[in-house]
């Protein structure tokens, strides 16, 4: 899926012809280069929210005590899910832009791309923690799984803190 | 020890001398497993013996069950029921109350004639032994004596406020006397027929509370709602006979070797003497035709050591708990909650009820298998029956309960070293926070030792349960309640580095998994409802509600592969 989503964004960027939103022969090519690249933003970020969310299930309930415990474990997971999921997002956007300045039209290349492409972009930047957080909540008072749940509230406390 | 009486009851049991103390136990751990559905029950503890182990392990079990209990009785939850403690003890360490001959004052007046009078009863011997280690098996006295301890503190107690206001067998007597007035009363007594306290105040219990509560009311009271029963225990322990020398310093002493034909003789007393038969609407017998347990095998075998010499009394009387004491507590529970009240009116006649388990012949021995429904029968009452549909018997409730307080009080002593608010910790960082007095957290601690194990060092001392086990002399095929023997040999635990032994047998979820953590508190956070301000009634609600969605393995039905004769 990851590569499929960067060699998508490559090939639909670079195989539009022309990026002229006010040209109607290239509005076309664009909206179409736009629509394939978009959703994938989307789909990406639940991909990768569905893969931490499982490594984040694996750690088993202990009687440990101490600093190392399971749940710092699965917020670890989740830390690094975040940083990872925004990081590729990010990769991809900056990606586009790239590709869009190496045209030949890269002087409204971006201007007139990115606002086709931007919306899925921030969307999928909430996904991650948005997905991650409403899963683990309905799997806690739905499904009475509370193990998600224990990243985001432990010692009845978010975060274990508040 | 004062008693707490929070709710009426009209259930009353008697625990008298160490058999009956052991008995007790086993209502109170019955109690404690959530299986007395009733709200309250009083219960008063007799003994002569001030000073015996198995009176301070009672007392001390009373202390932990008064400190834990929830108040929510009927529904089988942990702790449920309220108790009202009682204690009587005759108090035979004054100088003039040492000796029957000094409680009934033979010197005083015409001597000679009261010595001949007493000469006629009782040989010289058993008017002079002290009375500081209870009766030593001799019931002709004992019976006698139990009855004027009693009838003199009740007198002592209507004579003066001083006594009354301090007397608990006055208060106790007197709830009996006020239960008769409003509905009815069930008085039940535990004991033995070979020993000495208990043995002594059977026969003579249900005349010496009438007749208290005669002089309490001036003689003003029908007792015609007050049904007595007991539970009788004949011998199930030997140890061994005492030395001459002993025998010669104490001059009166309980031998093991006379258990059986002190029992025969107390038996054909019950059954034949009219004032029992008419007092009395039940008997329990309980016998144990299987071998005995012998203490000083028992002892070797925990402790290391021999018996050393014979046991009269006092702090070292401390025998391990035995099925049939559990027995005996179910008998109560059969008599009070089991027996319907229209029964009592009808019946005339003491009634004796006995109950066979099955056994296997192994070359000249019986082994005895003890199943969950021998100790209980039947489906919980309409309105202690369980949600969603749930239709279990008495038996199978029982099974999960103390399979579940069993594996929770190992897992208490053995992971978290009797520290219970570690465990505590542990479910609230997943947000299931329970908040105990440091008082409840030493009762918990306390009590879960006491029904699995301590371990000193590297001394092992096996609580109730493995004492049960211990006492069928370690039977390896499930033979006890179908548990697994690694379960139960808490022995194994002995040493640093100890093998063998495995609490996730208990349970089939755990037997898979291995890891008990995940897996308790996997159902602990599924089967209720995160917590922020839980009390200890949460706790063992929600404690009871994991345990419950635990299934428990029948080991010897499923594992071994025997025809059972």
């Amino acid at each position: 899926m990851f590569n499929d989503f960067f060699a998508g964004l490559f090939t639909s960027v670079s195989d539009a012809s022309c990026m002229d939103k006010d040209n109607s022969d290239c509005l076309e090519g664009m909206t179409a280069a736009a629509s394939q690249v978009s959703p994938m933003f989307i789909y990406v970020a639940v991909g990768l929210t569905i893969l931490f969310l499982i490594l984040a299930a694996l750690p088993k309930y202990s009687f440990k005590l101490g600093f190392f415990t399971d749940i710092l474990i699965r917020r670890i997971i989740f830390l690094v899910g975040l940083v990872f999921s925004t990081l590729s997002l990010l990769g991809a956007y900056g990606a586009s832009k790239m590709l869009c300045s190496m045209r030949t039209d890269s002087d409204i290349a971006w201007d007139n791309f990115s606002p086709l492409i931007n919306l899925n972009f921030y969307i999928s930047l909430v996904i991650y923690p948005v997905l991650f957080w409403v899963v683990a909540f309905c799997f806690d008072r739905f499904l009475k799984r509370r193990k998600l749940n224990t990243v985001f509230v432990s010692n009845n406390k978010i975060f274990g803190i508040i | 020890m004062s008693s707490q009486s929070i709710k009426p009851s009209k259930n009353f049991l008697i625990a008298a001398g160490g058999t009956g103390m052991r008995c007790l136990q086993s209502f109170l751990n019955l109690c404690a497993l959530g299986m007395y559905e009733g709200e309250s029950i009083d219960i008063l503890l007799l003994e002569t013996d001030i000073e015996n182990g198995d009176k301070k392990n009672s007392e001390n079990l009373v202390t932990w069950y008064h400190t834990l209990t929830t108040n929510m009785a009927g529904k089988f939850n942990y702790f449920g029921p309220v108790v009202n403690f009682y204690t009587f003890v005759p108090d035979y360490s004054k100088d003039n109350k040492r000796r029957f001959t000094l409680i009934s004052r033979v010197e005083e007046g015409d001597s000679e004639t009261n010595r001949m009078l007493a000469d006629l009863f009782y040989e010289e011997g058993v008017q002079e032994f002290d009375l500081m280690h209870g009766f030593r098996a001799q019931t002709h006295v004992g019976t006698f004596l139990m009855y004027h301890a009693i009838i003199e503190e009740i007198r002592e107690a209507v004579a003066k406020d001083v006594v009354r206001n301090k007397s608990q067998l006055y208060k106790f007597i007197n709830k009996i006397k006020e239960q008769n007035t409003i509905d009815e009363a069930r008085v039940f007594v535990v004991g033995s027929t070979f020993g000495g306290t208990g043995a002594s105040s059977i026969p003579v219990m249900a005349r010496a509370i009438t007749d208290a509560a005669k002089i309490i009311t001036g003689g003003m009271i029908q007792m015609e709602n007050i049904y007595f029963g007991a539970v009788i225990l004949t011998p199930y322990f030997s140890f061994k006979s005492p030395s001459k020398e002993h025998k010669k310093a104490e001059r009166v002493i309980a031998d093991a070797q006379f258990f059986a034909h002190n029992s025969a003789a107390a038996l054909m007393y019950y059954i034949k003497d009219t004032t029992i038969s008419k007092t009395y609407k039940r008997f329990y017998f309980i016998g144990w035709p299987f071998q005995s347990l012998n203490m000083d095998d028992y002892k070797a075998k925990v402790a290391g050591t021999d018996g050393g010499k014979t046991i009269t009394g006092g702090k070292a009387q401390e025998n391990p708990a035995h099925p049939n004491e559990f027995t005996g507590a179910f008998a109560a529970k059969h008599f009070f909650e089991m027996t319907p009240k229209e029964w009592f009116k009808e019946t005339y006649t003491t009634e004796v009820r006995f109950k066979a388990i099955e056994y296997e012949k192994n070359q000249e021995e019986k082994v005895a298998f003890f199943h969950f429904d021998d100790l209980v029968e039947g489906e919980p009452k309409a309105e202690a029956k369980e949600g969603k549909g749930a239709k279990r018997t008495l038996a199978e409730i029982l099974k999960n309960n103390l399979s579940g307080m069993y594996y929770f009080s190992l897992l208490i002593q053995q992971d978290f070293k009797s520290n219970f608010r570690d465990f505590l910790a542990a479910l609230k960082r997943y947000n299931f926070s329970y908040t105990f007095s440091d008082e409840e957290v030493e009762a918990i601690s306390r009590y879960t030792e006491y029904f699995s194990f301590k371990k000193d060092d590297k001394i092992v001392k096996p609580g109730w349960i493995p004492q049960m086990f211990y006492s069928l002399k370690e039977p390896k095929r499930g033979e006890f309640l179908n548990l697994h023997p690694s379960t139960l040999d808490v022995l194994m635990l002995k040493g640093d580095k100890p093998e063998g032994f495995n609490k996730n047998l208990l349970f089939k979820e755990t037997q898979k998994s291995g890891n008990i953590s995940d897996v308790l508190i996997s159902i602990w956070a599924k089967h209720n409802h995160p917590i922020k301000k839980g009390t200890k009634v949460e706790f063992f609600q929600h404690m009871k509600n994991t345990f419950d969605n635990l299934t428990v393995t029948n080991w010897f039905e499923e594992n071994i592969n025997l025809t059972k004769k």
